[in-house]
């Protein structure tokens, strides 16, 4: 059944990579000229760059974001459930409905822009060239630090309440029992984040496909959009393929990095 | 004091943009300047949810999502606790590099594959169907790991009294094994319910006639619809569309937080 469903496509996927073929007819063989292709067109370095982007936003953030709302989890002791739940809720909410009720919050004269106003703020193009990557990291943020503080929650709940009481009593200040004994038992979930985080960024698609559908001027286009948009706007099954098959390696290589990372830990 | 004031804030950030949208789809018509709060509840109007129950195909697209989510589910449990058992139990030669297979194809998120997916699918003429989507879903080594590891727990002296009670191993796996898996079941159930609703990119390449979308397609649809996106029933269907997900989480709770965390310590 695995084998059926994942081994087979990814050879075919292979196969196709080396062909023209725009759906319609039998493919040609073309060689590694897909290959070729690829790494002198601009849109697609551009996804790639965009691609980067978007790891190099959302993991910090996400990752300190989500450790210091586990911190305040920890702390509080009255209605810790109630938080947790209304924390994690944007997780639990279909994806897709998120990306549409963002595109709301975001138009031009829309909720957040009027928040602004009223603040004594200009309003802001959130979705222009310039801010339309940070505008969709900050939806991602928004979204799943709640999930992720949980993680830093667990982690932080197998400390030991004597070890920071005995801290306490020997005269540690907060920063230092944060320093010294928090920070060094918190590492591996740290790590942990930090790896989910980025090859989550590396998946984006449908807040990209329903916000800004890659634009404006391809300046929020992803990876995996490009690959949606050459094999079934533009119908080059041979070309998304080869895309495709750079964008598996991507990700090969990163899954062996976190293997290797939890081996170590 | 300061702490839950803190803790307030980012509660009220994260409800309020869902309280704009519920907002949003009880005004007949979008304008900017809509006040957050209304005057009187005449004000409200549930023009926009008729539109989306009786104008558009949203209630196909439900159903066809709780088939396509319902069926994987169900097929990813039965799967995975099979696979799962087999590993768990049976002294294979070969058993531990199966386990080993199974754990790196664990790594392969299904992303990369959309274009051989629908590639291999297009070619059984499984486009625009929903097997076509509910197959590739079907197992997931996840499952198969969590159900194997949960199984190992459970002592094998049961089955082999069953086994020489007459009992086949099917019937010793059904009878005897699972229900005492039940919590593992659970998690895995919830979370592939969970997975499977969210599921965007794959109905969205398999899928393209109107009436066998799912709900997830069908929404980035009605953000696209014209040039004027009527927020309206873009944010009415948003909302329906994540009541089944919403409603799991309520009732299963518990396990949802439990498989959320292995899921994402396991990927």
């Amino acid at each position: 059944m695995l084998t059926l469903f994942l081994v087979a496509p990814i050879m075919a996927m292979f196969t196709i990579s080396f062909t023209r073929w725009p759906i319609i007819g039998s493919p040609t063989f073309v060689g590694l000229k897909n290959y070729y292709r690829l790494f002198q067109d601009e849109i697609f370095l551009k996804a790639l760059k965009n691609t980067l982007f978007y790891a190099l936003i959302t993991v910090p953030s996400i990752t300190s974001f989500s450790f210091l709302l586990a911190l305040l989890l920890r702390s509080i002791t009255r209605a810790r459930e109630f938080f947790k739940a209304i924390y994690v809720f944007p997780m639990v909410v279909t994806l897709v409905s998120t990306a549409a009720i963002w595109k709301g919050m975001y138009l031009p004269f829309g909720p957040l822009n009027q928040l602004l106003v009223r603040l004594g703020f200009n309003p802001v193009e959130f979705l222009s060239v310039g801010l339309v990557i940070p505008s969709l990291c900050l939806v991602l943020i928004w979204r799943d630090i709640g999930y992720y503080s949980l993680f830093f929650l667990a982690g932080l709940e197998e400390i030991p309440n004597e070890v920071l009481e005995a801290a306490t009593v020997d005269g540690a200040s907060a920063l230092q029992r944060f320093r010294y004994i928090i920070w060094p038992m918190m590492k591996p979930v740290t790590l942990l984040v930090c790896v989910l985080v980025t090859i989550g960024s590396f998946m984006i698609f449908t807040l990209v496909y329903v916000i800004t559908g890659g634009g404006p001027a391809y300046s929020s286009q992803a990876l995996l959009n490009y690959i949606y948009d050459v094999g079934w706007r533009e119908f080059r099954m041979g070309y998304a393929a080869a895309s495709a098959v750079i964008y598996f390696f991507i990700l090969f290589a990163l899954n062996m990095f976190e293997r290797l990372v939890f081996e170590r830990g | 004091m300061t702490l839950y004031l803190v803790a307030i804030m980012w509660a009220s950030a994260v409800i309020l943009p869902f309280l704009w949208a519920l907002r949003i789809s009880l005004i007949p018509t979008y304008t900017t300047f809509v006040s957050f709060f209304p005057k009187s509840l005449s004000e409200l109007s549930f023009v926009n949810y008729r539109y989306l129950l009786f104008r558009t195909k949203f209630p196909r697209w439900m159903i066809n999502s709780v088939l396509v989510s319902g069926g994987a589910t169900l097929l990813n449990v039965l799967a995975c606790s099979m696979l799962g058992y087999v590993l768990a139990r049976k002294r294979l030669p070969g058993a531990n590099v199966m386990f080993t297979m199974v754990l790196a194809l664990l790594m392969v998120p299904y992303h990369i594959l959309v274009i051989a997916l629908y590639l291999g699918l297009s070619k059984v003429h499984l486009t625009n169907s929903l097997f076509g989507v509910i197959l590739p879903l079907s197992a997931n080594a996840f499952g198969v790991f969590l159900m194997r590891q949960y199984i190992m727990m459970i002592p094998s002296s049961y089955e082999e009294a069953a086994l020489v009670d007459g009992c086949s191993r099917i019937g010793a796996l059904f009878r005897i094994v699972l229900p005492q898996a039940l919590p593992a079941i659970g998690i895995l159930t919830v979370t592939m319910f969970m997975e499977t609703w969210n599921n965007f990119i794959l109905p969205l390449v398999m899928l393209t006639r109107d009436s066998m979308k799912t709900v997830t397609v069908g929404i980035a649809d009605l953000a696209f619809q014209t040039l004027n996106t009527n927020w309206g029933v873009l944010m009415a269907g948003s909302l329906l569309g994540a009541v089944p997900t919403v409603l799991v989480f309520v009732l299963f709770n518990r396990y949802f937080l439990r498989g959320l965390t292995l899921h994402g310590g396991l990927k």
